[in-house]
């Protein structure tokens, strides 16, 4: 008799992550790949690194969850059992190493969250309002612009004393301000120390707006991974900062746990490589909403859609009349 | 009378400090009443201010909030007061409405103690009884009350005056003649609103400022102008604006973001004036700390006026 | 002019679901026709937002949309209201764009009529229709604001219970037959049959609710928490998600049944000195009693830029400090994609759901 195991998918915009777990909360599994723009092909190549990394005599997958950005799409993918959105998955992960956390701070490629716990429980959070700026796509786009690869932008800073102000309320003020910043003779590294500062103050000043951050605080996502802004997080909060080794699996590793806590159980099967997913974009001309539905094939056959408002444009309804 | 303990009072050097300064400081003076008035806005000031307020707050009430921070533990209160309206389409934003709970929520755990006078006259409270009422809160009688509004409302009708005056004489200048609408607290800020004013004077431009005016006029010539627009100081801009507009060679609306009232009023200023010709430029401005962007911008629209005079010029030559 | 003279086409903005009541007094008391536009859509929002200036708040874009579908669905004659805020002006802006654009229609602005006399709203009344009879306007009047209380009474028991209807889609099968009710009515008596009708359906589909359920209390600007298209259909989101909810702000608490500024503000004195709005102290005296009521948590709706709601939320944040309960800030702008609500709904939906379980 194999053991049970789960798996958890977390698809961002930017990355891709997956873990295998066993009951006990041990990883038996892990991979972090680039997501690329395409979900479905990042998804693929996850579940083959996963699928490669454990024995599948001894275990078996029995429940899946899916979280992250593209939950939706890749859970009707892997037929997952839970589909749950990016900041439960984050608390849950985060609990199961951190039990007696307070605050999460999380950056990501286009969100940035904070979530506030007691007890293990999420008391209450909150996400970007506004656009992308000072998440890690914000980082990226600015480490292109200074010729510095994104992942060596931490330790640049750090050689920073003086980092340089710069305005980071918006993304299109902050390139501006930088383009300037650089002509006026401001060094690279205080540029980039300036960077990861405007990070931390762009983030407190809108999703840490009015919060008590208490400790212990637990740092994660993409941009937990530059010590710069895990630096200058300390710095402005005046408290020491966690960043998990395994911070940037946490949304799988919650999607995991919520799985297997879930009572839905189904056999994964590691056979989808050769298994053709498609995803068309129909736009639904019922009524002037214009509804951009989206559906999802698997080998031709329409497993799931979605992005529907009303009753016209019901595709399962309307195919159910057909056959 | 209240002379043992006598509180000091902080001003913010923000928002409507900029229009009723000679006012407030001479009502106070005239009681004996200390006052401290924060620093001119600067970085510090602008940061701490964005830090305690709601990110999506107008970057003027962000300013003024980070002056209340500046003021705290140099003084006993902090004096905000409550504008509501003067009248029947004669209102005021709403954040001066809600300013002295907006300052009390914000600094609660500050235990700040806030000083206030309440103008609401649709509501049976003009400006003379409320400062009265203002002076007996601290401690002082009516009669030294009353009379410390009078001297402080001679001294604000001739600070205004002397502005709208010297305003008319800039209107008869001989130079490239700029037109300012813009909120008072934004054309005086030290870090936002000065700087532009500064560049333009510099590229040798007069700048008018618009609400520099005499109010009644222009309160008459903006029912003119948009029958319903219903905020005070908005009538006084575009009232001046449609009674000077012809004597200017452009026109700058400035404007903070998000400001509510000049998000409709700029644009039926836009669309009034589009027949008339003279070159209008918008600009709004975030809680950015460079001006690069904004100067490009500035420097483009002093060449298009420079040029059109020069052309109207040989026309009549 | 003669008795048979033609007729005015009459429209007005789309407002949450109150048309019905608009058409009722145009049509009954004034003896006009009303035109209803299509419910909004992506293409409302697209018409205005083209048309709007860019920095104005959101509604502001949904009703010139609204405005100009009126115009194309045949209106010569388009009213607005008046309003404290930003509102106020709406009017006018909107009159000066679509004659830009070249529409001929009539006008009736009653912020232009918003003088302090109430005499001059029957000048008003008379730019509609040149011989109004008074007894004739003011029983349609009458009606057609309890027709907009009935909407209300409705609305508020649809989202406390269609979450926990058995047969799916029963509730909103019976909703949609009471608006279509609401709409063709043309007396009293088809007032009162469509609403009793519908209350009865309510009483007598079968709902399982759970003990205790989870509440929501919503709270916010008044136009977008109001209006489904402009919230995303919020509340029936939250309502599928098996929540209670609850919105007290509506048309017949604030402005028919209001129990009056001073009487609410006692209310919330320890967090204001001042009224600090045109809904603000409903909103705040609002939040502190769902908060008192045990409720699981509280959803506060505006659209982008809507200056009165940003300025109460440093007071909300106390209440939520205060009395441990979650508060969601929910910022709209012309985004019609739900996604990104979708997320923060049901996060918000798991903590409150996680906190329960663990007081328990």
């Amino acid at each position: 008799m194999k053991k049970e195991a789960y798996l958890g998918v977390d698809v961002g915009s930017i990355s891709t992550k997956g873990v295998i777990m066993d009951g006990d909360k041990n990883l038996l599994a892990s991979a972090y790949i680039w997501t690329e723009g395409d979900p479905i092909g990042a998804v693929k190549r996850l579940i083959e690194k996963l699928g490669a990394q454990f024995d599948r005599n001894a275990w078996q997958v029995v429940a899946t969850g899916t979280t992250g950005s593209a939950r939706k799409l890749v859970g009707a993918m892997l037929g997952a059992t839970v589909v749950k959105n990016e900041i439960t998955a984050h608390a849950v992960g985060t609990t199961a190493y951190h039990p007696d956390v307070r605050t999460i701070l999380e950056i990501g490629g286009q969100d940035s969250k904070i979530i506030l716990l007691e007890n293990g429980i999420a008391i209450d959070y909150a996400m970007n309002t506004l656009c992308a700026a000072g998440t890690g796509a914000f980082l990226s786009s600015q480490s292109r612009r200074l010729g510095i690869p994104v992942e060596d932008m931490g330790a640049v800073a750090l050689k920073s004393a003086h980092p340089t102000h710069i305005a980071a309320r918006c993304t299109v003020f902050a390139e501006s301000d930088l383009v300037h910043k650089i002509q006026m003779g401001h060094t690279k590294e205080d540029i980039v120390a300036g960077l990861c500062e405007a990070v931390v103050g762009n983030y407190l000043n809108n999703v840490g707006k009015g919060k008590r951050i208490q400790e212990p605080i637990v740092f994660q996502g993409g941009v937990s991974k530059n010590i710069g802004v895990v630096k200058a997080f300390e710095r402005a909060l005046g408290a020491p900062v966690i960043v998990d080794e395994n911070g940037h699996l946490m949304g799988a590793i919650g999607a995991a746990i919520l799985a297997k806590h879930h009572d839905a159980r189904k056999v994964f099967d590691f056979g989808i490589e050769n298994v053709a997913f498609k995803t068309r974009e129909v736009i639904c001309g019922q009524c002037p909403n214009r509804c951009e539905i989206i559906c999802v094939y698997r080998d031709g056959k329409l497993i799931d859609n979605w992005g529907n408002r009303c009753e016209k444009g019901d595709i399962t309804a309307r195919q159910a009349k057909h056959a | 009378m209240a002379t043992s303990q006598k509180p000091v009072v902080g001003i913010p050097r923000a928002l409507l400090y900029h229009r009723y300064a000679a006012l407030w400081q001479t009502y106070f003076k005239s009681l004996g009443v200390e006052t401290v008035v924060s620093a001119p806005t600067d970085r510090v000031i602008a940061e701490a201010g964005a830090r305690a307020a709601g990110d999506e707050m107008c970057l003027s009430l962000k300013v003024y909030l980070g002056h209340v921070a500046s003021l705290i533990g140099k003084c006993d209160c902090i004096f905000v007061p409550r504008i509501v309206d003067f009248g029947i389409r004669r209102v005021m934003c709403t954040t001066f409405e809600g300013l002295p709970d907006i300052v009390a929520n914000v600094f609660r755990d500050e235990h700040l103690k806030v000083l206030s006078y309440n103008v609401n006259v649709q509501g049976g409270l003009g400006e003379k009884e409320a400062m009265i009422a203002l002076g007996r809160e601290l401690g002082f009688s009516r009669k030294a009350a009353k009379k410390a509004y009078k001297a402080g409302f001679a001294a604000q009708k001739a600070a205004d005056d002397a502005a709208a005056a010297k305003a008319e004489k800039q209107y008869k200048a001989k130079g490239l003649k700029i037109i300012l609408g813009a909120h008072r607290y934004v054309t005086e800020d030290a870090y936002y609103g000065r700087p532009v004013i500064q560049y333009l004077k510099e590229k040798g431009a007069e700048v008018i400022l618009a609400d520099a005016v005499e109010r009644k006029s222009a309160r008459r010539a903006a029912r003119q102008f948009s029958p319903t627009m219903k905020w005070e100081v908005s009538r006084e801009i575009a009232g001046s604006i449609a009674m000077h507009e012809h004597l200017a060679d452009g026109i700058i609306l400035m404007s903070v973001y998000p400001c509510a009232l000049d998000s409709m009023v700029d644009d039926m200023i836009v669309r009034k004036l589009k027949d008339s010709g003279v070159p209008i430029l918008t600009l709004t401005m975030d809680a950015q700390s460079g001006t690069a962007g904004l100067e490009t911008r500035l420097e483009s629209f002093l060449d298009i006026l420079t040029l059109r005079r020069r052309a109207k010029q040989e026309v009549k030559a | 002019m003669s008795q048979n003279e033609t007729k005015r086409k009459v429209a007005f903005p789309m407002i949450a679901h109150y048309n019905p009541a608009v058409k009722y007094l145009i049509e009954q008391g004034l003896g006009q026709i009303y035109v209803m536009q299509p419910a909004m859509t992506r293409r409302t929002m697209a018409l205005g937002e083209k048309l709007a200036p860019d920095m104005v708040c959101t509604p502001f874009k949904t009703i010139l949309g609204s405005m100009i579908e009126a115009l194309e669905a045949g209106a010569d004659t388009l009213i607005m209201t008046m309003g404290y805020c930003r509102l106020g002006y709406y009017g006018e802006l909107a009159e000066s764009i679509l004659r830009e654009q070249g529409y001929t229609f009539d006008y009736v602005n009653f912020a232009e009529y918003t003088t302090g006399r109430p005499k001059d709203y029957l000048k008003a009344l008379k730019a509609i229709t040149p011989h109004p009879r008074p007894p004739k306007v003011l029983k349609a009047l009458k009606e057609a604001l309890d027709m907009v209380q009935h909407i209300d009474d409705i609305e508020c028991q649809y989202y406390m219970n269609c979450g926990f209807e058995t047969e799916k889609g029963s509730f909103k099968a019976a909703l949609n037959r009471f608006f279509k009710a609401m709409t063709s009515a043309k007396s009293r008596k088809d007032i009162d049959r469509g609403y009793r009708a519908c209350l009865n359906a309510f009483e007598t589909l079968p709902v399982k609710k759970p003990e205790p359920v989870l509440k929501v209390g919503l709270i916010g600007e008044y136009f977008t928490v109001m209006d489904a298209f402009s919230n995303l259909d919020l509340e029936q989101a939250l309502a599928d998600m098996g929540v209670e909810v609850h919105r007290w702000m509506n048309v017949s608490h604030r402005n028919l049944d209001y129990p009056g500024e001073k009487n609410l503000h006692v209310r919330i004195k320890d967090y204001c000195r001042y009224e600090m709005g045109p809904t603000s102290t409903a909103n705040i005296w609002k939040a502190k009693k769902y908060a008192e009521d045990g409720f699981d948590g509280i959803i506060h709706v505006k659209s982008a830029g809507c200056t009165p709601e940003i300025e109460i939320m440093p007071v909300l944040r106390r209440i939520s400090e205060d009395y441990k309960i979650p508060v969601l800030f929910l910022t709209y702008d012309t985004e019609t994609a739900t996604a990104g609500l979708m997320t923060r709904l049901e996060a918000f939906y798991d903590m409150i759901a996680m906190r329960r379980k663990v007081i328990l």
